[in-house]
Order: C-alpha cells, then structure tokens, then sequence
C-alpha cells in the first residue's frame, strides 16, 4: 500500500457526504502537489502536513456534522429534555468545583449534608429519568407514527449524541454516589475521595 | 455605519485567503493552493484538508459556487459569488481601516518620542 491509497482510506473516516463530495478531491489535488514537489525534503513536509492536520480536520468536520443532524433533525423536545438534564446536573458540576478549590471547607452539618445527598444523588437521578423517559418516548413515537427515519435516528449517533453523553454522566454521578454509604463525607466530590483518603475513611468510620 | 457594522462578520484568514485567490478568475483546488501560497509570499501553505474544509463552508455560505471547465472536465473548479465578493470586500476596507489606524498611531506614537 503506498501513501496516497494509505491517505484515501483515511479520508473513509471524514462524515460521509464530506467524502462522497471531496474525498476524490482532496486525493488528487495531494497526488498533484508531491508530484510538483522539486526535492525530497519537500515531498517529505508536504506529506507529513497533509497526515498530520487529518485527525484534527476529521474530529472537526464529524463534530460539525453531528451538532448540525442535532439541531436541524432530532425533535424539539429530546433537545429541550437534554439541556433540561445537563442543568440538571450543574449544581453537581459546581459543587465539585467548588469543592476542589476549598476541600478542608465542607460544613458537614445535617442540613448541608441533606443539601449535598439532593444536589448530587437526588438531581442526577432525575436527569437520567429524564434522559430515559425521552429516549422511550421518542422510541414509542416513532412505533406508533410507523416513522421509520425516527426509529433510525434513535439509533443514529448523530442525533442522539448529546441525550446519550447526559444521561450516561447522570446516571454514572448517581450510581456512584448512590454507591456510596456516606455520602455527606465526600460531599459530592470523587476527587477529594481520591485526594484524601484518610480523611475520608475516618469519616465513613464514624458513621 | 450601523448597517455596515451588522452586515459584516469577520472571515476566517483561510476563507479570506482563499476568495482573494478566486477573485480573478475560477481554479480548482490545487490551483487555489498554488495562489494562496503565493499571495502569502508563501507563509500560508494550505493542506487538502484544510482547504476542502473551508472550501465546504464557503459553499454552504454561497460565497463561493462550483463552476465547469471546457479544458479540465475532470476537475471541479469553483469560482467567487456575488455574495462571496461582498465579504471579501467588507474585509478588505477592514483591513484598510485597521492599516490606517495603526499607522496614524504610529505617527502619534513617532511624535511622542520625537518629544
């Protein structure tokens, strides 16, 4: 396999309606440009700019295609539901933050602890009962509409992408916190968990 | 002015590289590399796939459109529009407007160490 084929199988990874368009292209215009090339060094930059800017331009043009399926494609309301469901998990977002930057601060007092098992169990399992209540009823819309580009887009990455990420991060953040016996001793933070342990587990061997 | 200030949205410099080398005639990609290089004096050099990217966003902005070549009808060459040469123009008396300010600055600036 030479070069040029090696960089035609990798224009395979660009969305397809990209490569359908230009893939063709772009081959040639790179065969034209080493073979005008007057030394080796030359063919040597030429071809090493043209591989190395390929995962950077890649990644770029599937991110922009799939926010475009998103926007333009997926229904209003599995939008709507995944920004409600990513609010929903700011406080967490924050108090993690907030954690991180003052983590001998944390006033483990009754009512901050209820305060913290709401913030970080209670709101992120309700973002992924969100997140799963969307998902089976654009699932069921689509059945009852016999809609089969909805019953394809549920499974298209491309318009699910955002519904997914949220909803696996809440119930990720929920299942671990949950998990968790003593939550109030970690106040929502994993890091702080990892970064002090020994505080930690004291914490949990008092309760 | 006003109107001036909403219409224009500032070009990315490979977009603006690229609509200054079609403003003379139609090209095709290679061709549009071999001018960008060279208006630059050779400090732009555009790789495929950066070039057919902004060449994919200049189309779906309808700067820029795919014209055919009796010559080469293998290739695809893509020419200027209407709307492509306006913002090229807007961008250019931003330019210029940016050009004169920092040299009447540099003017001022000159006076002050003449002091």
């Amino acid at each position: 396999m030479n070069l040029l084929t090696l960089y035609a199988k990798i224009l395979s990874a660009y969305p397809k309606s990209f490569q359908e368009r230009y893939a063709d292209e772009m081959t040639q215009t790179l065969e034209d440009m080493v073979h005008d090339a007057s030394s080796s060094p030359q063919r040597l930059k030429i071809w090493t700019a043209a591989f190395a800017e390929l995962p950077v331009q890649i990644t770029k043009s599937n991110f922009a295609v799939a926010g475009q399926a998103f926007s333009e494609e997926t229904p209003g309301y599995v939008k709507r539901n995944t920004q409600l469901s990513a609010s929903l998990l700011l406080p967490f977002v924050l108090l993690l933050m907030l954690n991180e930057l003052r983590p001998s601060a944390l006033p483990l007092t009754p009512s901050w602890t209820d305060i913290y098992q709401f913030l970080a169990i209670v709101l992120p399992a309700l973002a992924f009962l969100l997140c799963a209540t969307t998902i089976l009823r654009w699932w069921s819309l689509g059945r009852r509409n016999h809609s089969a580009k909805m019953t394809v887009n549920i499974a298209d990455i491309r318009h699910n992408w955002p519904l997914l990420v949220v909803s696996i991060l809440a119930l990720m953040i929920a299942v671990f916190m949950l998990g968790h016996d003593s939550v109030h001793c970690v106040a929502g933070n994993p890091i702080t968990v990892v970064r002090n342990p020994t505080a930690t587990l004291h914490c949990i061997a008092q309760d | 002015m006003t109107n001036m200030k909403k219409q224009y949205n500032q070009l990315p410099q490979v977009a603006f590289s690229i609509l200054l080398a079609l403003s003379l005639k139609p090209r095709h990609g290679y061709e549009i590399m071999k001018q960008v290089a060279e208006d630059s004096n050779g400090r732009i050099s555009l790789s495929p796939g950066t070039l057919y990217g902004s060449i994919k966003q200049l189309r779906e902005q309808g700067q820029i459109e795919e014209s055919t070549s009796d010559m080469e009808q293998r290739r695809r060459y893509y020419s200027i529009t209407e709307q492509g040469r306006s913002a090229l123009e807007a961008e250019l008396q931003h330019y210029e407007r940016s050009v004169e300010l920092a040299r009447k600055r540099r003017a001022i600036g000159g006076a002050e160490v003449q002091l």
